[in-house]
């Protein structure tokens, strides 16, 4: 037990970063950096294993001109569910991830595209695998790095077109990276164990980095609700291909159970 | 100490993270407004193997969809061309292989329709013009300025300019002219020969004056010739509201060609005179005179008749009773008639009926004559009435159709073997007539309204309004077949080669039905929606901004 030997880091919260005029790569090497900088203290304490639920929200920024078709933002809204669990006899720096993300945009927040002859609705869910890698630094803070792949589902309905609505899913891998940290509370309650590290942690955590998908392609909308009886043969409607990818921000409050 | 370096750690790695956050949120690309500008779409033009071109304004893009089959199964063919720009005014041309198209970024976009794929080629202008007028001969495109448009910004324009596009060579050459006064609308004669030459002539009608633009003309002197309707500016205005040319050889009037006027005052009918001219020396090509004919007390339209064996007759409705005017164009002599209508009639339309004269079918040019607002059409027959003669006889030279309705329009395909027009009724269920043009006779067909015919030899295929359905009916009988539509049609076109009919349904975003034209059902058609918005989501991918 005892705390584990700190470093000094030099933190690069002097410099400042660009925003409009900066490359996406120049940023995101920026956070690296400043991620890796960020490493502190390596704690040598032997714990048990923790398992952490997060529930929070995100926005999920889209470079394609195409999203400009659905919204009037460079990006979209989510809320996610994040399950970690901490094995510390495997690895003390590696969280494992279960990510549920669900978002997207609705038709009501965005006046159709040409004066509402083009409505379009999208919605998106991912479910992802991944790692949170990182390390306690004192009591209160924890930054990391994450990384999660998985599968993304994306629904995209075409409203009112001449009074029915049409409908295409598109089934996607979706991936991402994102440096941040968790500030946390930690509380002790009941007995105290042998490794007197806190039973649980309550805090805020918090993360930015890039998410990008395989090409969507929407070139089978057919209509929702459909006539088995209906004899005439209709050609499914093709509005074309839309890229989701980009920066990504994901936060929430968590907590974290020692079991 | 320890406690102080970790917190401001913290405070640093919390700062950097808002800088971040803030970059993060305030970064992307800029929205792309053409996205929400209105949505327009100009169509459909009805072109050669049952296709429709539209003009989708919204996209800057010519979208052609055809009829056709692959692998034996009904199927929609889309085909397309990006024109960019702001396209403003588009026409077919008289065989329907070419669009023409302008911007207001003073360009002309000509489309050939004719190939399997859409090709444009684009002409630079001197001004960003708004109309359009195609010669029926296919020789030359002219291009002018509409009425102004008080929503639009304009900055600075010569309304009285207009752009001459000569159509006939390879490479398109456009050269433009200024009229004395702006060209409400331009009339082309058809070709004609005068002094032993080729001619080709516009009018141009403008207030109280005419303008005759000579195409051919080498020198500025002849290429404008200006004739005043009237004796001076001071005098009330005098629009043109008809202009037609009158370039058949008459014996009465060697080499001769003659235009008439027909303004929105007064009882005359201006004809202007166009001979070569015969002075010695004179700088001009052409002598021009003027002569008012008589045309009843208040003419409102006007038609040009050739009686063979008796000359060119101009045959005039008037404006505000029920009467109708015959002008010998030659001699000048006219007289008025009555039509067996309650009301004046606004619109005629000039056709060629058969008549027997012993064992021979004569041709026999013929006028139909209708208002909106009676039910009553007048079939008048020119040859059979004298000018100096008495009223002509009810029931032979001038006869009355007894409509169920008014007629809001009237249809004929001069080329079907039937000799039939059919006459459109206004209202939801106010049904169509079958008008049997030999017999005079009609046939009514009850129930819902056309909104659109297209004739096929013997038969004729009519969308109706408010009701899925398609009608197919014999123009001889009038007997008509319903066949069902999964959508209420708004215009129809036939593939006489393929037998395959294409149905434009109602509703925005471009919706359509394919079928077979010999047996329309649903087991053997396709439906499409949407076509409009084909892969829409990348339109603007070009564009993006960041």
């Amino acid at each position: 037990m005892g705390q584990g030997r700190e470093e000094k880091t030099k933190m690069c919260g002097a410099k400042r970063i660009k925003s409009r005029e900066g490359s996406v790569m120049k940023q995101g090497v920026m956070i690296a950096l400043c991620g890796v900088l960020g490493v502190m203290s390596v704690s040598t304490t032997a714990h048990a294993d923790e398992l952490m639920v997060q529930v929070g929200a995100g926005s999920h920024q889209m470079h394609a001109p195409a999203y400009d078709a659905i919204s009037a933002e460079n990006s979209h809204a989510y809320s996610h569910i994040e399950v970690g669990y901490a094995a510390p006899r495997i690895s003390e720096y590696v969280e494992g991830l279960l990510i549920v993300q669900a978002g997207g945009d609705s038709d009501a927040t965005y006046r159709g595209s040409f004066t509402n002859s083009l409505r379009l609705d999208w919605r998106v869910q991912r479910v992802m695998a991944g790692a949170d890698v990182g390390v306690q630094v004192g009591r209160f803070f924890r930054p990391s790095v994450k990384l999660g792949v998985g599968y993304a589902h994306q629904r995209l309905d075409l409203l009112s077109l001449s009074g029915e609505d049409y409908v295409d899913h598109a089934h996607d891998v979706v991936g991402f990276g994102a440096i941040g940290g968790r500030l946390m509370v930690p509380i002790s309650i009941g007995p105290s164990s042998l490794t007197s590290a806190p039973r649980l942690k309550l805090g805020l955590q918090a993360h930015w980095g890039y998410m990008a998908q395989t090409m969507a392609t929407f070139d089978e909308l057919t209509q929702r609700e459909q006539d088995e009886e209906n004899p005439w043969t209709q050609e499914s409607i093709d509005l074309g291909d839309l890229q989701t990818r980009g920066r990504l921000f994901m936060g929430g409050v968590f907590i974290q159970v020692r079991l | 100490m320890e406690r102080t370096d970790v917190i401001k750690r913290w405070i640093a790695g919390l700062s950097v993270a808002m800088v971040c956050f803030g970059g993060w949120s305030a970064c992307g690309p800029d929205y792309n407004d053409r996205w929400q500008v209105a949505y327009d779409v100009d169509g459909p033009y009805r072109a050669n193997q049952g296709a429709m071109v539209y003009v989708n304004r919204t996209f800057g893009e010519v979208l052609r969809v055809s009829p056709t089959r692959t692998a034996g199964d009904v199927a929609l063919q889309r085909d397309r061309v990006q024109v960019g720009g702001v396209l403003t005014t588009s026409l077919l041309s008289e065989d329907r292989d070419t669009l023409y198209i302008i911007d207001d970024e003073k360009k002309l976009h000509i489309v050939d329709l004719s190939g399997e794929d859409l090709v444009v080629k684009s002409v630079e202008l001197e001004s960003a013009y708004d109309r359009l007028t195609l010669d029926p001969q296919g020789d030359f495109l002219l291009l002018s300025f509409g009425t102004p448009n008080s929503n639009r910004q304009i900055i600075a324009r010569n309304l009285n300019e207009v752009g001459v596009v000569d159509l006939r060579a390879g490479e398109l050459d456009a050269r433009f002219v200024t009229l004395a006064s702006r060209a409400q609308e331009l009339i082309f004669a058809p070709e004609f020969e005068l002094g032993g030459e080729s001619r080709r002539m516009v009018a141009a009608l403008a207030d109280s004056e005419v303008t005759l633009i000579d195409l051919l003309a080498s020198d500025e002197r002849n290429a404008l010739r200006e004739v005043p309707l009237t004796l001076s500016e001071a005098e009330s205005v005098k629009r043109p509201v008809q202009a037609l040319f009158d370039v058949t050889p008459d014996e009465a009037l060697p080499d001769t060609v003659s235009l008439y006027v027909l303004t929105d005052q007064g009882s005359d009918i201006t004809q202007i005179s166009v001979q070569p001219s015969v002075r010695e020396g004179s700088p001009f090509t052409f002598d021009l005179s003027v002569n008012q004919l008589a045309a009843g007390k208040n003419p409102g339209r006007m038609a040009l008749i050739e009686l063979p064996d008796r000359g060119t007759r101009l045959l005039a409705l008037d404006r505000s009773t029920a009467k109708f005017t015959l002008v010998d164009v030659s001699s000048g002599e006219a007289a008025t008639f009555s039509l067996p209508t309650p009301t004046a009639a606004q619109n005629l339309m000039v056709y060629t009926a058969s008549r027997q004269e012993g064992a021979l079918e004569v041709p026999e040019q013929r006028v139909i004559a209708y208002s909106e607002t009676s039910p009553i059409v007048t079939v008048i027959r020119p040859e059979t009435i004298s000018i100096s003669g008495d009223q002509p006889t009810l029931g032979r030279s001038v006869e009355a159709i007894r409509l169920e309705r008014t007629p809001t329009r009237l249809e004929y395909d001069a080329t079907a073997s039937a000799d039939r027009a059919v006459v459109f009724h206004s209202g939801l269920t106010g049904g169509f007539s079958v008008l049997n043009l030999q017999n005079n006779r009609d046939i009514p067909i009850e129930g819902f309204a056309l909104s659109d015919v297209l004739f096929d030899g013997a038969y004729a295929y009519g969308a109706l309004q408010g009701t899925e359905n398609l009608v197919v009916f014999e123009l001889a009988t009038g007997h008509p077949t319903v066949f069902e539509l999964p959508y209420i049609a708004s215009s129809v076109a036939l593939d006489r080669q393929e037998g395959l009919l294409l149905v434009e349904n109602e509703g925005a975003g471009g919706n359509f039905t394919v079928f077979d034209a010999e047996e329309p059902s649903a087991e053997d058609a396709l439906v499409s929606r949407g076509v409009f918005f084909d892969d829409v989501l990348n339109k603007f991918d070009d564009e993006e901004s960041e």
